[in-house]
C-alpha cells in the first residue's frame, strides 16, 4: 500500500515538472532559461526517484544519513485513536469542510461550526468541554482581527464576501 | 548606520515597554511549542508571521527572537521529564536528562539546561557579534556569481544534512525554485506558468505556502496518527536541585565551551541545523569525558554538552541568514520570510542597511534566553503538562489561527486555500520521505538565484563560464561537489570496515 502510494506520489510529482518544463519552452529564451535548467534537472531527478519505488537496491544507494542519528534515537510510535486510514479520511474531510465553509460562509461562522464538529466528534469530548474550546477560539480569532487589529474577517461569498 | 550605533539603538529598543512585552510574549510562545512535542518553533514562527505584519520591524523581530531564543530550552523541559524531546534540538538532552529525572534528580537536570542553554546562547551570539564585522568585509567580495554559488551550496549541504534520500531532497529544491518561478519573470517581466489566472501574476505569497508547509501539514499529521495525547508518561512533580544544576555546568567548564563553539560552528553551515549540533556535541562530549561509560545513565556533562550545543547554533545560523540570505537552519528560513513580509531584503544589504535589525534579533536572543530561563526554571512544572493536553483540543488550534493568518496577510481568501493545497502537499511529501525543507528554502531563494544568475551573465557579457573563473566560485563549487560526494565516501568507508 505505501510503496504504491509512493509509487503515485513520485508519478504525479514527474508529470507536474514534466508539465511544467513543456510549458517553459513556449516562454521566451530569457524568461524560460531558469525554469528549464531547474525543470530539466528536476525531472532526471523526478525519474530516478521513480526508478527507485521499484528497485530499493537502487534507492539505497541514495540513503543518507551522515550523523547516523537513528542508530541512537528510538523513534517513538504513536498510539492512535484510530487506524493511519480512517486518520487520513478524517484529515482530508475536516480540512477541506473548514475550507470550503471558510470560503461559503466565512470565519465567523466556519470557526466555530469546524472546532466544535472536530472537539466533539472527532476528539470525543464532552460537550462542555467541547463548547468551551470553541468559544475560547472563536473570542481568540474575533478579539485579535475584528476588535484589536479592527480588522474585517472575510463574510463568505454567501453573505457577501468579494473574492 | 555604524555597527556600535545600531547596536545601541536597538538596545534601548529592547527595553520599550512594548518590546518588552514582544519579547516576554515570544518567550512564552517558544516555550510552549517547545514543551510541546512535535510542534517546533518553526509551527509557533509561521503562526505568528501574519499577526506581525501590521507591527514595527523592530517589534515583530523582538517578537521572533522571543520563540526562537525560548524554543530549545522549552524543548528540553519535556525532554527531561517526560523522555519526550519538544523539538527535534532536544533529542540528545533525553539520554542522560531522562535517567536524571528517574533518580529523583529532575530540578538538577533542569538546572544544567536554563544555564547551559542561557550561556550557550550568549557563547553563540558573542562569536555572531564578534563576526559581523568581518561578514561586511566579506561581503563586498561577494559579487552575483559567488552569490549564486553560495545559494546552491547552502542547498546541497542541506540535502545532506538532512537525513533520508538524497535525491528525494535535491528534487525537494527543484520543485522549490520552480515554484519560485510561478508569476512575474525578475528579468523580463513575463508572466510565467500562470495563463490567465491573475492571482499568480506576483506568483506565489510566501505567507500562505509557509503556514501550509509547516503549521497544515503538522495539522494533518496529528489528525492522521490519531493520538490522544502528546506525551503519555508520568511527569515527574517534585523539582529541587535547581542550584546544584546551575553549578554544574561551570564544574564542567570544557565541555561547556567545547560544545558551545561545536554549537556556533555547525549553526553557521547552511541548513545542518541544531539536531545535528546536538549529537555531535554529545558525542565528542562522550569520547572526551573522564567517564564515557557513564553516559547515558543520567550524567550532568550529557545535559551540558547537548544543551550548550543546541542554544550556541542560534547565533551561528543567523551568520549566513542575515549576512547572505541563506538560512541557516528552518527556523530561519521562515525569518527570511519575515524580513520580507517586512519590507526588508534579506542578504548584504539587510546587514549594510539595516543593521538596527540584525541587533534587535541578537538582543532578543539575549533576552530571551535569560526570560525563558528564569521563567522556564519557575514554571516548568507547569509547562510539561501543556503535553498532556488532548490532541483534539490543539489541533482546531492551530488549524483555525492557521488559516486565519493565512487570509489575513492580504485580506485575500483565495491564499487561504493555496495555505490549504500547500498543507496537504507537504504533508504527504514528508510521509513519502521528501524532506519539506529542501523545498521551502528553494522556494525562498528561488528568485534570489534568477537574479543572480542573470546579474552573472550581465557582468560576463554572455560568458557561462564565468562561474568558473573567478577562486570563491570555484572554490564553492569545489565545496559543493565536495558535500554531494561525501556520504558516498562515507559509505564506502563504512563497507570497507564491515568487510
Amino acid at each position: 500500500m505505501k510503496k504504491k502510494e509512493g509509487i503515485i506520489f513520485t508519478a504525479l510529482l514527474t508529470c507536474l515538472v514534466g508539465a511544467a518544463l513543456i510549458v517553459s519552452f513556449s516562454y521566451n529564451p530569457k524568461t524560460r532559461m531558469v525554469p528549464v535548467l531547474v525543470g530539466c534537472v528536476s525531472l532526471i531527478l523526478s525519474l530516478i526517484v521513480f526508478l527507485g519505488e521499484f528497485f530499493p537496491q537502487f534507492r539505497q544507494l541514495f540513503e543518507v544519513d551522515l550523523f547516523a542519528r537513528d542508530t541512537i534515537v528510538e523513534r517513538e510510535k504513536s498510539v492512535g485513536r484510530w487506524d493511519e486510514k480512517k486518520g487520513l479520511f478524517i484529515a482530508i474531510f475536516w480540512v477541506l469542510l473548514f475550507a470550503v465553509l471558510l470560503f461559503l460562509v466565512g470565519f465567523n461562522i466556519a470557526v466555530p461550526v469546524c472546532v466544535l464538529v472536530y472537539v466533539k466528534f472527532f476528539g470525543k469530548q464532552n460537550w462542555p468541554v467541547s463548547l468551551s474550546v470553541t468559544a475560547l477560539i472563536w473570542v481568540f480569532i474575533y478579539g485579535l482581527f475584528q476588535l484589536i487589529m479592527d480588522y474585517t474577517l472575510f463574510e463568505g461569498v454567501l453573505f457577501g464576501g468579494i473574492v | 548606520m555604524g555597527l556600535f550605533e545600531a547596536m545601541l539603538i536597538s538596545f534601548f529598543k529592547a527595553f520599550e515597554f512594548q518590546n518588552l512585552i514582544f519579547i516576554s510574549l515570544g518567550t512564552v510562545i517558544g516555550l510552549l511549542f517547545g514543551c510541546l512535542p512535535g510542534l517546533s518553533s518553526v509551527v509557533g514562527l509561521s503562526l505568528l508571521l501574519p499577526l506581525t505584519f501590521g507591527m514595527e520591524p523592530l517589534s515583530g523581530m523582538f517578537l521572533y527572537a522571543g520563540v526562537m531564543g525560548a524554543n530549545p530550552f522549552g524543548g528540553s523541559i519535556s525532554a527531561i521529564l517526560i523522555n519526550t524531546p519538544g523539538t527535534a534540538v532536544n533529542v540528545a538532552t533525553c539520554f542522560d536528562g531522562y535517567p536524571m529525572t528517574q533518580r529523583g534528580e529532575a530540578g538538577r537536570a533542569l538546572g544544567i539546561s536554563a544555564t547551559a542553554s542561557g550561556l550557550g546562547a550568549m557563547f553563540g551570539l558573542v562569536i555572531l557579534i564578534a563576526l559581523i564585522p568581518v561578514v561586511r568585509q566579506t561581503i563586498m567580495l561577494f559579487g552575483p556569481p559567488e552569490f549564486l554559488m553560495f545559494i546552491l551550496f547552502g542547498l546541497g549541504s542541506i540535502v545532506v544534512a538532512s537525513r533520508g534520500n538524497m535525491i528525494k531532497g535535491l528534487l525537494g529544491g527543484g520543485l522549490g525554485m520552480l515554484l519560485a518561478s510561478v508569476g512575474r519573470s525578475p528579468i523580463t517581466g513575463s508572466i510565467r506558468f500562470s495563463r490567465d489566472i491573475q492571482y499568480f501574476w506576483d506568483g506565489i505569497e510566501l505567507i500562505p505556502f509557509v503556514i501550509g508547509m509547516f503549521a497544515l501539514s503538522e495539522v494533518i499529521n496529528l489528525t492522521v496518527t490519531g493520538k490522544t495525547k502528546i506525551a503519555t508518561q508520568k511527569v515527574e512533580t517534585k523539582i529541587s536541585g535547581v542550584w546544584e544544576g546551575v553549578k554544574d555546568v561551570f564544574r564542567h567548564k570544557a565541555c561547556f565551551i567545547r560544545s558551545s563553539a561545536i554549537g556556533t560552528l555547525i549553526g553557521m553551515i547552511p541548513g545542518i541545523g541544531g539536531a545535528t549540533a546536538n549529537f555531535i556535541a554529545y558525542t565528542v562530549a562522550m569520547q572526551t569525558s573522564k567517564h564515557p561509560e557513564k553516559f547515558g545513565t543520567g550524567i550532568a556533562e550529557g545535559v551540558v554538552a547537548a544543551e550548550s550545543a543546541n542554544n550556541a547554533k542560534e547565533g551561528g545560523s543567523l551568520l549566513p541568514t542575515v549576512g547572505f540570505g541563506i538560512p541557516g537552519s528552518v527556523e530561519m528560513a521562515v525569518l527570511l520570510g519575515a524580513f520580507i513580509l517586512h519590507g526588508l531584503v534579506p542578504g548584504p544589504l539587510l546587514i549594510k542597511e539595516n543593521l538596527d535589525i540584525v541587533w534587535a534579533i541578537i538582543w532578543g536572543l539575549v533576552f530571551s534566553n535569560v526570560l525563558a530561563s528564569t521563567f522556564g526554571l519557575l514554571a516548568a512544572k507547569i509547562l510539561v503538562r501543556v503535553s498532556f493536553i488532548e490532541v483534539s483540543i490543539i489541533i482546531p488550534v492551530i488549524a483555525a489561527i492557521s488559516l486565519t493568518g493565512a487570509y489575513a496577510n492580504r485580506g485575500n481568501i483565495i491564499d487561504m486555500l493555496m495555505a490549504v493545497m500547500f498543507g496537504f502537499f507537504s504533508y504527504f511529501m514528508r510521509r513519502n520521505g521528501f524532506p519539506v525543507i529542501t523545498l521551502v528554502i528553494g522556494f525562498v531563494l528561488g528568485k534570489l538565484a534568477e537574479v543572480s544568475f542573470f546579474q552573472s551573465l550581465m557582468v560576463s557579457r554572455g560568458d557561462y563560464f564565468i562561474f568558473f573563473k573567478r577562486p570563491l566560485t570555484v572554490i564553492l563549487l569545489l565545496l559543493l561537489l565536495a558535500v554531494l560526494i561525501m556520504p558516498f565516501v562515507k559509505r564506502k568507508g563504512k563497507h570497507k570496515e564491515t568487510v
